[in-house]
């Protein structure tokens, strides 16, 4: 049973790179084929007809600093919210949530002409700047989570024998938050790695990140399925390192939300 | 209360020019049989996905909980999804779903559906349902496994001990206990759902007119096509507020005074 569900997963994906092996004549065909010999034709192309390295830059540099961005000013967040009790915390928190309900399309046009006006638009600052306010929430959520786990002992303890606020910070509860936080990066990467729509309105052909860079593959008369699948191996290779390299704390980190509440 | 706040954090995308004109938008939406034609889409594609997200996800994570031998792989597995785009996994069940050279379609012919058509209504919808639920139910799956694996375990033992079946330690022990990370879980896929976009725009564009639109395509598609701003805002307003407003129902009723 177990494998029937694993098939259902395998499959789909496994068809996806045999067909960035295929010739266009071998996937656009009559029929699907299963038996073929393989070229590398497709990959070839990625880098000689698209900006593929291009498309890949642009999505790690935006997804990179826009996590980075997010840990620091997460972690410091989540800890105050973690810890201190101010009035309307519950409020707040929930504004902080509610990031999480916005559909991007909502947002999508006010952010193209407030970028227009302020020279951002097809610019890395401004798609990181356009970011950073949609992932950060959900970091602080998740770092919360994981600063809760963390007794308040340990802060009072430490502040009690003599050591700063921010010291204690620093020394104490990051290095046991470092699971946490890995798991938050992560998320927030993949989140802005895989994000279109904003991308799609805001970027051109300069800054354009790899999930705009699917679309390129699909023109008025026919799509490019061979040089489309060879980009989405390569970017599926970090995927699955990532998956298979820290499958517990993920799961840990996906799971958490859910079952605390 | 909180939902003003929030509203006020993002008055600038309320500060075009027909402001005016855009309260009379509200009313007017209601006349728009595009409009009701997407609500209409967005309510089957959403409650649908999210019907068989929690079912499959539930199947899966009783199985998952058996801790059979191989179980730890098929998790990984199955979690890869999640990490790829949405984009991606869209153009992937559109390649399988290719009248003539799609795997999927090419399999449904043999088995003797001849000749599928599937990006056509009524089956795009459905397609594009089914490529959002094999990409989130491990999503859901997951979350329900740590839930069921942190049900006290004397419980489930006394229940054994009394002579159980199986199907009714489901039913009246696994089931209820789940209660909460359901409905978060619940919560959390069906706002993704309302304001899906990624999946709809790379398998079908809208679909064939507007079969497959959700009311968040449709203001999609009124800003960079028709250019109607005030009518795109509007809509995607609605939506938000929509989602806000059975955020806050479900919260009530499930959760009490917590949240």
């Amino acid at each position: 049973m177990l494998m029937l569900v694993a098939c259902i997963y395998i499959l789909p994906i496994s068809w996806g790179v045999l067909t960035s092996l295929k010739t266009h004549s071998q996937i656009a065909g009559p029929s699907p084929v299963l038996f073929f010999a393989p070229t590398l034709q497709n990959y070839v192309d990625l880098f000689e007809k698209y900006d593929f390295v291009l498309w890949l830059m642009n999505s790690a540099v935006v997804a990179t600093t826009t996590t980075l961005i997010d840990i620091g000013l997460g972690v410091v967040t989540a800890y105050v919210i973690a810890r201190f009790n101010f009035r309307g915390k519950q409020n707040f928190a929930f504004w902080i949530l509610s990031f999480r309900f916005m559909p991007a399309v909502a947002v999508v046009f006010p952010l193209f002409v407030l970028f227009g006006y302020l020279k951002l638009l097809d610019t890395l600052v401004g798609l990181i700047v356009a970011y950073v306010p949609f992932t950060l929430p959900f970091s602080i959520w998740l770092l919360n989570g994981f600063i809760e786990e963390i007794p308040g002992e340990l802060d009072e303890a430490a502040l009690v024998d003599g050591c700063s606020r921010l010291g204690m910070l620093r020394r104490i509860i990051l290095p046991i938050l470092k699971g946490g936080i890995l798991v938050t990066a992560i998320f927030t990467f993949f989140l802005c790695w895989n994000e279109f729509l904003i991308a799609l309105i805001i970027t051109r052909q300069t800054t354009r990140t790899m999930a705009v860079g699917y679309t390129m593959f699909v023109t008025a008369q026919q799509i490019f399925w061979g040089d489309m699948f060879a980009a989405v191996t390569i970017t599926l290779i970090p995927v699955i390192v990532f998956m298979w390299v820290l499958q517990k704390h993920i799961t840990s980190g996906l799971t958490l939300g859910a079952v605390k509440g | 209360m909180a939902y003003s706040l929030y509203l006020t954090m993002f008055d600038y995308s309320l500060g075009l020019e027909p402001q005016f004109v855009g309260l009379a938008n509200y009313i007017a939406f209601s006349t728009d049989p595009a409009f009701w034609y997407a609500a209409n889409v967005t309510f089957i594609y959403s409650f649908a996905g999210v019907t068989i997200q929690l079912i499959a996800g539930l199947g899966i994570a009783l199985l998952l909980s058996r801790q059979m031998k191989g179980a730890s792989i098929v998790k990984t597995i199955i979690v890869c999804p999640l990490m790829m785009a949405p984009v991606t996994i869209g153009y992937l069940w559109r390649l399988l779903v290719m009248p003539q050279y799609g795997a999927l379609a090419y399999t449904l012919d043999i088995i003797g559906f001849k000749d599928p058509h599937l990006l056509v209504p009524p089956f795009v919808l459905w397609v594009i349902i089914l490529a959002e639920s094999w990409q989130w139910t491990p999503f859901v799956a997951l979350c329900l496994l740590a839930g069921i694996l942190s049900l006290p375990s004397d419980m489930i033992e006394a229940a054994e001990v009394d002579g159980v079946s199986r199907a009714q330690k489901l039913r009246y022990i696994v089931l209820p206990s789940l209660r909460n990370v359901i409905t978060i879980v619940f919560l959390i896929r069906l706002i993704d759902l309302l304001k899906g976009f990624d999946t709809i725009y790379t398998i079908s564009t809208g679909g064939p007119g507007l079969a497959t639109s959700t009311i968040s395509f449709i203001a999609y598609i009124m800003w960079v096509f028709l250019l109607k701003f005030g009518n795109a805002t509007t809509y995607a307003w609605l939506l938000v507020i929509i989602v806000n407003i059975v955020v806050i129902v479900f919260s009530r009723v499930f959760f009490g005074r917590r949240r």
